[in-house]
């Protein structure tokens, strides 16, 4: 017998987990550019402006 | 009794039928060159283990006696080559784009939905929730990660779901563009997006997989295996310093893996473990798992593009399952078709890449709920 509540809090926590641990990524990745900038200079500029 | 007795006299259909696909997956590798370096020793793998009484695949009550059962039983199944696949792939990629344009990881995390999707068909065709979530994860296109979570939940089922596994990453070139001309227009595969991304610092490259293993396995726990050895392998890379580890890494170590690993999964389909019609449903669920992500990371790209000020070619999230690079070679071409302006490529190696970190990362939530 096939338990889908329990399939369902697998399914439903795991995909919404998987989008949290990468949003949290993208944030951290995009902090870590927004202090880099302030602190070293212009790390993140376009290379097509640089151009 | 007899001296010396040769394969014939135990030579059965099932192990022809095993010379045909073994045949088809030499064929593929070498004459249409799709994805050889893993289609060549699987296939070669199959064929050996389908020649009888060659007793390479044998087993003597639980233990590995033949040579490839040893590698299978030890190396794979016992959880060691896949986490040192992730250090060699690690070692050879790139995460700039992925550094330059971090809303992209978003794009890897969509295309997990097939994972998800095929967990419930699964459970429908009367496979356990362990077995399940095995095939589910075969929708991330990614053959370490498949292999890793299935030696520990379904082990049973490891041969099918790595063939599997490989054989769509070998076939993103024919499952994808059907599903991404499907869920967009021309007008939308012809979206320009410029070429270049911004430049990202030596820093950044360096720090990006310190933060990513501490954020993750931190999150995530039993996803330190193979988070752990990619986000390592990456900054042999970046550092600089270490280069002689980071090419031995992604060069000649990770040949080494792919042969053992390729070789001892074909290996693990004798005609009699293979020819069951359990193994056709997994066959059948993996592609419906595959081409769900492939929806799914399509239809988020969508979304981000009518949200976001700088048009985003849609195309770009169907890359997000974590084939790579052949995922993201798919869209440039499918971006060239409709434009030949467009240069997509580097656009989507992001989700590309973000998409392995995913599926990783679904793995280890699996793991954690039912490990």
């Amino acid at each position: 017998m096939v338990d889908w509540g329990f399939a369902a809090q697998i399914a439903g926590i795991g995909f919404l987990t998987v989008f949290v641990v990468l949003g949290i990524l993208s944030l951290v990745l995009w902090l870590v550019n927004l202090l880099l900038n302030k602190v070293i200079g212009k790390p993140g500029k376009s290379k097509q402006e640089g151009s | 009794m007899e001296l010396f007795e040769t394969g014939f006299s135990s030579l059965h259909w099932g192990n022809l039928v095993m010379w045909l696909i073994a045949f088809g997956f030499i064929y593929l590798g070498v004459a249409r060159r799709m994805e050889p370096l893993l289609l060549v020793p699987i296939g070669f793998g199959m064929l050996l283990v389908n020649l009888p009484l060659g007793g390479l695949f044998e087993y003597v009550g639980e233990m590995p006696e033949g040579l490839l059962a040893k590698i299978f039983t030890y190396l794979i199944a016992g959880e060691i080559i896949p986490p040192l696949i992730f250090l060699g792939l690690g070692a050879m990629t790139d995460f700039g784009p992925l550094i330059a344009n971090p809303k992209t990881l978003l794009l890897g995390a969509a295309a997990q939905f097939g994972v998800y999707f095929v967990l419930f068909i699964a459970l429908l065709f009367g496979f356990d929730i362990k077995e399940a979530c095995s095939i589910g994860i075969i929708g991330g296109a990614d053959g370490p990660t498949s292999i890793y979570l299935s030696a520990k939940l379904a082990p049973h089922l490891l041969g099918p779901i790595a063939v599997a596994a490989y054989s769509y990453m070998a076939l993103v070139p024919i499952i994808q563009p059907p599903v991404i001309k499907a869920l967009t227009t021309k007008k939308e595969r012809a979206i320009y997006m410029k070429p270049q991304l911004r430049e990202v610092s030596t820093l950044e490259r360096i720090l990006f997989p310190i933060m990513g293993a501490v954020v993750i396995i931190l999150l995530v726990p039993k996803s330190a295996p193979l988070i752990g050895m990619f986000m390592f392998g990456n900054l042999l890379m970046a550092s600089g310093v270490t280069d002689r580890l980071a090419k031995t890494s992604s060069g000649a170590f990770m040949d080494i893996l792919t042969i053992l690993l390729g070789v001892s999964v074909g290996a693990s389909m004798p005609a009699v473990l293979f020819l069951k019609p359990q193994t056709l449903f997994i066959f059948f669920l993996g592609v419906i798992a595959f081409a769900v992500s492939t929806a799914a990371g399509t239809l988020l790209g969508k979304l981000m593009n009518v949200v976001s000020k700088e048009p985003i070619n849609p195309m770009i999230g169907a890359a997000g399952v974590s084939a790579v690079p052949m995922s993201a070679r798919v869209v440039q071409k499918l971006g060239q078709e409709a434009n030949p302006r467009n240069f997509l490529l580097m656009h989507a190696m992001g989700p590309n890449i973000a998409g392995v970190i995913g599926t990783a990362v679904a793995a280890g939530i699996f793991l954690g709920m039912l490990g």
